[in-house]
C-alpha cells in the first residue's frame, strides 16, 4: 500500500539553488490577502484592547487586558457559547464528513440516472443561506410545516414545534446544516477521489484485500489529505457560521444555541460594544489557531504515509 | 526527468504569471467598468447645471418600497433639479448598515430612523439637527405635538434629529368570530384577556387563546403589556429607579408565562418572532395576537375584514388606562451629506398633508402630520380611532420606553430576551426576571444621567 | 439519514463496475446475489440522500405554486401570482445581473490565484510554507461581521463603495485559501511524473502545466470553481454593505427584503427563493458531470 507515484517534490527542489518560482506563484494571493484580511484583523486587534463603544463615548480608551479578564472571569455567556460552539462543530463536522463521504462514494458508483442523482443531491450547496434558513423555519413552524404535516396526516393535533426546547432546537439546527453541508464534502471528496490510481485497487486485488481493506487502505489513505484540510475549513466555517443560527433560533431558546460568534455579533451589532466584540473575537482567534495547529499535528498532514 | 528545469522554466513561468494578472486585470476592469458609471459614493453626487441627487434610505424595503417610489416621482415632478436615489434596506439589517457607513464615511443624505436606534446616531455625530429647518418651514405646527416630543425626548441633547413621519401604536388583534361563538366580547381588561385565552383555547384541536412572542422582539412587547397593567406614571420613580420590579410587574409577567406553560398559547411560541407569530393568528391557530397597527393589512389579506378586530391594550387591575408611546420612524438628515437643503425639501415634502397621509393609508399607521390625521381613511381603521381616542382621554396615562438609553437595545435583545425564554420554560421565576430587568434599566439611567448632565 | 450500511461505501470504493464485477464474483462465489446486495447498499442510501434533499425544496416549491391560504401539501391548483410579485416587487433581473457578474468574476479570480497558489504548494518546497498555509487557515478564523467597518474603510479609501468590484474582492478573499489549499490537495495527488514527462519530450514547465495538468485538474477546478462561485453569489452581508444603490444589489439582499417586519408572504417569498435558486441549481446540474474525470483513470500512469 506504499505510494509509488506519491509526490518528489524535494528532487525537485534539490538541484535549486533559490528557487523564486513558489513565492512568485503565491505572490498575488498573498498580496490580496494582505491587503485586504491583514489589516482588517489587525484593527480588530487593536480594537481588543480598547474600551470602543459608539453610543457610549464616554468610556472609550485603552483598556489594557481589561476586556480579557472580563471574558475569562466574569462572563459565563463567554463559556457558555463556547461550550455549545465545540458540541456545533464537532456535531456538525463529524456527521458532514461521515455523510458527505458516503455520499461521495454512492454517486462514484456508475449507475443509470447517475447525472440527475447528482445533480439533485448537490443542488442545496447552491442554495443560500438565507434560503435554506428560510426554508427550514418554513419547515419548523407549526403553521407551516411538520405541525401542519401531523395535523393533514391525522397524526396529532399539530402543535409541533421542534425549535421550542433545547434539544430540538439543537437538533433542528443540526439537520438544517446538514442539508447543507453534505454536499460541500460529497462534491469535494468527489472530485478527489477521481484521482484514485485503478492500480492501487487492482493491486489491493491481487493481495486479496477485502472491501474494508480497500476502502480503508486505498480509498481514505487516499482522500486523507483532502479529507483532513476540509474538515479543518469546514470546522473554522461552521466555528463562524452566524446566519443560520441567528435566523433559525435566534441564539435560544435561552441562550442555549448561541454560539461565540453569535454573541461577537449581538455585541457588535446591537450592544455597539465593539472593544469587547473585538476581545472576544481575538479569543475566538487564538482557540482556532491552537485547535488548527494541533489537528494539523494530530493528523500527520502532509506527512507520507 | 532530467531535463524538468533545463529548458527556459523561468521565463516560461514569468510570462504565465503576467498572463494570469493581466486576465484578472481585464476581468476586474470589466466588473468595474460594468458600475463605474453609477458609483457615486453615496449620494454627494452633483451634478453639473444645477441639478442635484441625493440619496434616501428606506428602513423597511421591500413592504414600504412601492409607497416610496410614487412620493418620489412626485417630489421629483415638483423639484426637477432634484433626483432622489431610492435604497430599499430590509428592517432587520438597516442599523447595522447605517452603523457600518457611518464608521466607514458613506452615510446616505438623508434616511428612514427609528426612536429605538436614533440614540446611538446622535452619539456618533452622524446626523444633523432639524429644529431651525423645521421652525421655518410651512410645516411648523402641522406636526403632531406628542410625536415631536418623543423625537426629541429620545435624543441625548433634546434636539429634534428625527422628523416624524409616522408611528404605530400597540394594538390587540382578537378573532370577533370566535369571540362571538363562545359569547364574550372585545377583551379590554386584563381580567378578561386571561380569562377568553383560557376560554377560547382548544389544544386538541390545535386552537390557542393567544400567541405570545418568545423570540426576536419578544421583550419589546413585554414590556410594554407590564407597562398596560401595572399603569406606573412613568419609567423610573423620584429616586430614579425603574418602576419594572414591582411585585405587581412579577406577576403580570407569571401570568403571560403561565398562558405558554398551561398551553394556552402554542408550543413554538418560545421561539417566536414576528413572521411566526403573525402567521400563528393569520392561519387561524390563535384567538389574540399582540401586535401594533402595522401588523393589520396581513390579517386582512389572511382573513379577511369580517373575522378579526384591532383594539387598543387591555386595562389593568388600576382602572387607568394606558397609553404608551412607540416612538417615531421618520426621516433624518445625515451630517456629512453635501446637499442637506435639498435633503430637507424632500423630508418636507413627505411630512406634506397629502404624501404623509398616503404614505400612512399604504401602512396603516398613524400619520405626523395633523391634517393627515383628518382624513377619512383613519376613522376607517377601528384599532387606530380607538387608540387616538384614547391618547385624548383626560385620564391616559401616556408613557414611553427610555429608548434614549444607549443600552436599550442591548438590555432587550441580548440580556432579558433569553431570560424571558426561561421565564417561559420555567427555569427562572418572573420576580426575579423583573428584578433585574429593573436594576438593568436603573443602572444604565444612572450612567445616562452622570454623562448628559443629569 | 444517520447511518449508512459500512459495507456500501466499503462496495462503492470499487472503480466502475466492469472489472469490479468480475472481481467480486470470483471472490464470494456463484452464490452470493451480488446485484441485489449491490441494489441495496447502492440505492437504499441514495433514495434517503434523494428524499432528504428533495423534500426541504418540495415544501418551498408547494407554497410558491400554490395561491395563500391553501391546504395541504399537494401542489394544486397552480398559481402564478406568487411568482409575479416576487418578480415585479424585486426587480430580480437586475439583482441577477450583478449576482452573475460577481460570482463569475470571483470564479476566474478565484481558480487562477488557486492553480497557481496551489501548484506552489503543491510542488515547491520553500521557506515559511508551513507558516503560510497555517497564515491561509487564519485569515478564516475572524466572522465577516467584525472585519465589516475595517473592510469598508479600505473600499472607501480605494472609491470602491457601490462597486461591484469591491464584491469580487472582498468575495475572492474570502474563497481563496480553501480555493488554494485544496487545490495544492488535488495538485499533490497527480504524480509528478507526468509533468517531467512532458518536459522531457520539450515542453516548458508551463506549457506541460497547460497541457498535462490543466485537463487532469478538470474536476478540482470544477469543485473548487463552483465553491467560489456559489459563495460569492449567496454572500449576503457584504453585498447589502458595500453597495449602496438599488441597482447594484444582489440576489441574497433582494431575498432578504421579502423577509421585513410588517411581512409575512410565504408565497411571495417562496417565489422568491425558488426563483434565486433556480440558476444555480441548473447551471450546477450540468456542470456536476465534469467533477468525474474526464478520461479514464487508468491514464494518470506514472
Amino acid at each position: 500500500m506504499t505510494h509509488a507515484l506519491t509526490v518528489d517534490a524535494a528532487t525537485m527542489q534539490r538541484r535549486r539553488k533559490f528557487n523564486y518560482a513558489p513565492y512568485l506563484l503565491l505572490g498575488p494571493t498573498v498580496l490580496l490577502l494582505v491587503a485586504f484580511i491583514a489589516y482588517p484583523i489587525a484593527t480588530v486587534f487593536y480594537y481588543s484592547l480598547q474600551h470602543y463603544n459608539v453610543t457610549e463615548p464616554w468610556y472609550n480608551g485603552f483598556a489594557g487586558l481589561g476586556n480579557f479578564t472580563q471574558l475569562l472571569f466574569r462572563d459565563s455567556k463567554f463559556w457558555s457559547s463556547l461550550q455549545f460552539t465545540a458540541e456545533w462543530v464537532v456535531g456538525e463536522v463529524s456527521l458532514q464528513l461521515i455523510l458527505g463521504l458516503a455520499l461521495a462514494l454512492v454517486v462514484n458508483e456508475t449507475f443509470r440516472g447517475r447525472g440527475l442523482a447528482r445533480a439533485i443531491v448537490f443542488a442545496p450547496w447552491a442554495i443560500s443561506g438565507v434560503l435554506t434558513t428560510e426554508i427550514w423555519l418554513l419547515i419548523y413552524n407549526p403553521v407551516t410545516g411538520l405541525g401542519k404535516l401531523e395535523r393533514l396526516l391525522g397524526l396529532g393535533n399539530g402543535n409541533l414545534a421542534p425549535l421550542a426546547t433545547t434539544h430540538g432546537a439543537f437538533l433542528s439546527a443540526l439537520v438544517a446544516e446538514l442539508w447543507r453541508g453534505i454536499p460541500f464534502f460529497a462534491i469535494l471528496l468527489l472530485a478527489d477521489l477521481q484521482s484514485v490510481p485503478q492500480e492501487l485497487y487492482e493491486a489491493a486485488r491481487v493481495d486479496r484485500a477485502n472491501v474494508f481493506h480497500r476502502f480503508r487502505y486505498v480509498t481514505l489513505s487516499h482522500l486523507k489529505d483532502a479529507i483532513v484540510l476540509s474538515t479543518l475549513l469546514r470546522a473554522v466555517w461552521e466555528f463562524n457560521n452566524v446566519d443560520l443560527l441567528y435566523t433559525l433560533t435566534g441564539g435560544g431558546p435561552a441562550d442555549s444555541t448561541t454560539t461565540l460568534p453569535l454573541y461577537i455579533a449581538q455585541e457588535a451589532t446591537i450592544s455597539h460594544n465593539f472593544g469587547y466584540g473585538a476581545a472576544l473575537t481575538v479569543a475566538a482567534f487564538v482557540i482556532l489557531l491552537a485547535f488548527s495547529g494541533l489537528y494539523l499535528r494530530l493528523t500527520r498532514f502532509g506527512q507520507e504515509r | 526527468m532530467a531535463g524538468a528545469q533545463g529548458r527556459g522554466w523561468w521565463t516560461t513561468r514569468r510570462r504565465g504569471i503576467t498572463g494570469v494578472t493581466a486576465i484578472g486585470a481585464v476581468l476586474l476592469g470589466l466588473v468595474a467598468g460594468c458600475s463605474s458609471g453609477t458609483a457615486s459614493g453615496s449620494g454627494s453626487a452633483a451634478g453639473s447645471g444645477g441639478k442635484v441627487a441625493i440619496t434616501f434610505w428606506d428602513d423597511n424595503g421591500g413592504v414600504r418600497t412601492p409607497a416610496w417610489q410614487k412620493i418620489i416621482s412626485d417630489f421629483e415632478k415638483q423639484n426637477p433639479n432634484i433626483t432622489v436615489n431610492y435604497v430599499g434596506v430590509g428592517s432587520s439589517s438597516i442599523e447595522q448598515k447605517y452603523n457600518t457607513a457611518i464608521a466607514g464615511g458613506s452615510p446616505p443624505d438623508v434616511g428612514m430612523v427609528s426612536s429605538q436606534y436614533l440614540a446611538s446616531l446622535v452619539a456618533q455625530k452622524a446626523l444633523v439637527p432639524l429644529d431651525s429647518m423645521y421652525s421655518s418651514s410651512p410645516l411648523n405646527g402641522k406636526i403632531d405635538q406628542a410625536m415631536l416630543k418623543s423625537a426629541r425626548t429620545d435624543a441625548p441633547d433634546g434636539k429634534l434629529y428625527l422628523m416624524p413621519l409616522t408611528t404605530t401604536f400597540d394594538t390587540l388583534y382578537y378573532r370577533t368570530d370566535w369571540f362571538k361563538k363562545a359569547g364574550l366580547s372585545a377583551p379590554t381588561t386584563w381580567a378578561d384577556f386571561f380569562k377568553d385565552a383560557k376560554t377560547l383555547t382548544n389544544s386538541g384541536a390545535n386552537q390557542f387563546g393567544f400567541t405570545l412572542r418568545g423570540g426576536a422582539g419578544g421583550t419589546l412587547q413585554l414590556l410594554d403589556a407590564l407597562l398596560y397593567y401595572t399603569a406606573p406614571k412613568s419609567f423610573f420613580d423620584g429616586s430614579g429607579q425603574a418602576v419594572i420590579g414591582s411585585s405587581q410587574a412579577a406577576s403580570f409577567v407569571q401570568q403571560m408565562a403561565d398562558l405558554y406553560r398551561n398551553g394556552e398559547t402554542p408550543q413554538a411560541d418560545i421561539n417566536n418572532g414576528y413572521q411566526q407569530m403573525v402567521s400563528e393568528f393569520d392561519q387561524g391557530e390563535a384567538a389574540m395576537m399582540q401586535h401594533n397597527l402595522g401588523s393589520y393589512s396581513n390579517h386582512v389579506k389572511a382573513l379577511g375584514t369580517s373575522k378579526f378586530a384591532g383594539i387598543s391594550m387591555p386595562i389593568g387591575p388600576s382602572g387607568t388606562p394606558v397609553q404608551v408611546f412607540p416612538g417615531d420612524n421618520g426621516p433624518a438628515i445625515f451630517a456629512k451629506s453635501a446637499h442637506q437643503a435639498a435633503a430637507w425639501k424632500f423630508v418636507e415634502f413627505a411630512d406634506s398633508a397629502t404624501e404623509n397621509s398616503y404614505w400612512n393609508q399604504q401602512a396603516q399607521q398613524v400619520p405626523a402630520n395633523t391634517d393627515a390625521q383628518s382624513q377619512s381613511w383613519v376613522k376607517q381603521n377601528a384599532a387606530m380611532e380607538n387608540t387616538l381616542q384614547r391618547l385624548d382621554a383626560p385620564n391616559t396615562i401616556v408613557i414611553e420606553d427610555p429608548h434614549y438609553l444607549p443600552e436599550f437595545g442591548t438590555i432587550m435583545d441580548v440580556d432579558m430576551a433569553p431570560l424571558w425564554q426561561k421565564v417561559l420554560n420555567g427555569s427562572m421565576t418572573a420576580q426575579a426576571f423583573v428584578t433585574k430587568w429593573a436594576a438593568e434599566f436603573t443602572t444604565a439611567q444612572q450612567n445616562y444621567k452622570s454623562h448628559n448632565g443629569g | 439519514m444517520t447511518t449508512i450500511p459500512s459495507g456500501a461505501r466499503a462496495e462503492h470504493a470499487d472503480p466502475p463496475p466492469s472489472g469490479a464485477n468480475r472481481a467480486t464474483r470470483s471472490r464470494r462465489g456463484p452464490m452470493t446475489p451480488t446485484r441485489a446486495a449491490r441494489a441495496v447498499s447502492l440505492f437504499g442510501p441514495l433514495t434517503l440522500f434523494v428524499v432528504f434533499t428533495l423534500l426541504p425544496l418540495y415544501w418551498m416549491v408547494v407554497y410558491a405554486v400554490t395561491p395563500t391560504n391553501h391546504e395541504g401539501f399537494v401542489p394544486w391548483p397552480l398559481t402564478g401570482s406568487h411568482f409575479s410579485s416576487a418578480w415585479n416587487n424585486l426587480g430580480f433581473a437586475y439583482l441577477f445581473r450583478n449576482s452573475a457578474i460577481v460570482g463569475a468574476s470571483t470564479l476566474v479570480v478565484t481558480v487562477i490565484l488557486a492553480l497557481a497558489a496551489g501548484y506552489a504548494l503543491a510542488r515547491f518546497e520553500f521557506r515559511g510554507k508551513k507558516l503560510l498555509i497555517l497564515a491561509l487557515l487564519c485569515t478564516q478564523f475572524v466572522p465577516g461581521v467584525v472585519l465589516l467597518i475595517p473592510l469598508f474603510q479600505i473600499f472607501k479609501r480605494l472609491s470602491l463603495i457601490d462597486n461591484l468590484l469591491s464584491l469580487v474582492i472582498s468575495d475572492t478573499v474570502f474563497q481563496i485559501p480553501l480555493a488554494a489549499v485544496l487545490m495544492a490537495g488535488f495538485i499533490r495527488n497527480i504524480p509528478v511524473n507526468l509533468e517531467e514527462a512532458a518536459m522531457v519530450d520539450g515542453c516548458s514547465r508551463f506549457r506541460s502545466f497547460l497541457v498535462i495538468m490543466l485537463p487532469l485538474l478538470r474536476p478540482a477546478i470544477v469543485a473548487t470553481g463552483s465553491f467560489a462561485f456559489i459563495g460569492s453569489w449567496n454572500n449576503f452581508l457584504f453585498a447589502l454593505m458595500f453597495m449602496n444603490s438599488q441597482h447594484n444589489f444582489t440576489i441574497p439582499v433582494g431575498l432578504a427584503n421579502l423577509i421585513g417586519e410588517y411581512n409575512v408572504d410565504y408565497g411571495a417569498l417562496a417565489a422568491g427563493g425558488t426563483l434565486a435558486a433556480m440558476p444555480l441549481v441548473i447551471i450546477f446540474a450540468f456542470v456536476q458531470k465534469y467533477l468525474v474525470q474526464g478520461m479514464t483513470a487508468g491514464a494518470v500512469k506514472g
